[in-house]
C-alpha cells in the first residue's frame, strides 16, 4: 500500500512539474545576461545589484533590458502582483528562469508511465501490503 | 526474568526526537531562491578593466548576500565530517520515522565558492592597479580588506572556526553602505 502510495505521489509530482525546467544563473556582465536568451512568457525570479528581489513574467525583450509584470511575490519579495517592471541587463545579479520545455515534458510523461508500471507491478507480484510500523 | 516488554511507541518517540534534534542543525538555512555555486574566475575575466571588475564584484557580492540573508554559514572541516557521519545514521532512521531527512551543509559550499570568487576578483583588481573602493568596514578599503582576507583564506589547509567567523564578518561588510530606499511620493494634484 505504502509503495503504491509513494509511487502515485511521485507520479503526481512528476505530472505537476511536467515540462517546466528551472535554472539559476549569476551572470557577470550585461552581455552574459543577454546570452541567457530570456523569452517572452518565461517566469523569472531576479535579485538585482541593489538587493531587490522580484518575480515576474517576461512580456517584452529589448536590446538593453527586459520588461514584465510581477506575479504573486515569493518569500522576501515586497512588490505585489500585477506591477510593471523593467529590468536592465546590467543590474541582474541572480536570475532563476522557469520555462516550459517540451523535451522535459516528454521525459516526465515517459517517467510517469514507467513509475506507474513499476508501482502496479510491485503490488501485483508481491501481493503483500506494506504496513507502516507504529 | 520478567522485564518489561519494550515499549515501541516510546522508542519511536525517542528516535523521532533524536531525528528532529539532528535535523535542526541546518534549520537556519532556508534558501528562498536556488543558490548558484559561483564559478572560479574564467581566463577572460583577467582582461576585465577596473569598471568591469567592480561590476563583477558587485554581482558576486549580491549572490553572497542572498546566501547569507537565507541563513548560509561556513562550516569547518570537523563540522563537515560530523555531518557526514551523522547522515549515515540519520538517513536510514528518518526513512523509518518521518521520510528522508538529512543534515545539510547550511549553504557552506555555495558561500565558500562566492567568498573565493570575491577574493580572486579583488586580487585581479589589485594586480590591475585599480583604485580602492569603500566598504562598510570602518577605516578599510576593499583592497585593505583583501590584505586582511588572504591569511584567512589559504589556498591549502582548512581554516578553524575563528578564521571562518572573521572572514565572514569582513566580507559581510565588503559593500559600501546602500543608499536608503526611495520613498514613493504621493500622487500630485
Amino acid at each position: 500500500m505504502v509503495r503504491l502510495e509513494v509511487g502515485l505521489i511521485l507520479v503526481l509530482l512528476a505530472c505537476g512539474c511536467a515540462g517546466c525546467t528551472t535554472r539559476v544563473y549569476a551572470p557577470d556582465t550585461a552581455s552574459a545576461t543577454q546570452s541567457l536568451k530570456i523569452r517572452v512568457g518565461d517566469e523569472v525570479r531576479v535579485v538585482t545589484t541593489n538587493r531587490d528581489r522580484m518575480t515576474f513574467e517576461v512580456t517584452q525583450i529589448l536590446d538593453d533590458r527586459f520588461a514584465g509584470v510581477t506575479v504573486e511575490p515569493n518569500a522576501k519579495e515586497t512588490r505585489p502582483a500585477g506591477v510593471d517592471v523593467e529590468m536592465p541587463y546590467d543590474s541582474v545579479a541572480m536570475i532563476q528562469v522557469t520555462r516550459f520545455d517540451p523535451k522535459a515534458a516528454t521525459a516526465a510523461a515517459v517517467g510517469g508511465v514507467i513509475m506507474v508500471t513499476v508501482a502496479l507491478g510491485t503490488l501485483v507480484l508481491t501481493g503483500v501490503p506494506v504496513i507502516i510500523p507504529p | 526474568m520478567t522485564g518489561r516488554p519494550p515499549n515501541r511507541s516510546s522508542i519511536s518517540r525517542y528516535s523521532l526526537c533524536g531525528l528532529l534534534i539532528l535535523a535542526s542543525c541546518g534549520c537556519a538555512y532556508r534558501p528562498t531562491i536556488q543558490h548558484p555555486k559561483s564559478e572560479p574566475i574564467k581566463p577572460e575575466a583577467t582582461a576585465y578593466d577596473c569598471g568591469q571588475l567592480d561590476a563583477a564584484l558587485l554581482k558576486t557580492d549580491t549572490v553572497r548576500w542572498v546566501i547569507r540573508d537565507d541563513g548560509g554559514t561556513l562550516e569547518t572541516s570537523g563540522h563537515r565530517a560530523a555531518r557526514y557521519v551523522g547522515n549515515i545514521f540519520l538517513v536510514p532512521l528518518s526513512f523509518y520515522a518521518l521520510g528522508p531527512v538529512y543534515a545539510n551543509d547550511a549553504g557552506s559550499a555555495v558561500l565558500d565558492a562566492a567568498d573565493h570568487r570575491i577574493l580572486e576578483l579583488l586580487r585581479l583588481k589589485r594586480a590591475h592597479g585599480c583604485p580602492a573602493g569603500i566598504t562598510s568596514e570602518p577605516g578599510m578599503t576593499d583592497l585593505q580588506m583583501l590584505e586582511a582576507l588572504e591569511p584567512l583564506m589559504p589556498d591549502d589547509g582548512t581554516p578553524d572556526r575563528p578564521a571562518l567567523d572573521r572572514r565572514t564578518a569582513l566580507l559581510d561588510h565588503l559593500r559600501a553602505p546602500l543608499p536608503p530606499p526611495a520613498v514613493a511620493s504621493p500622487p500630485g494634484p
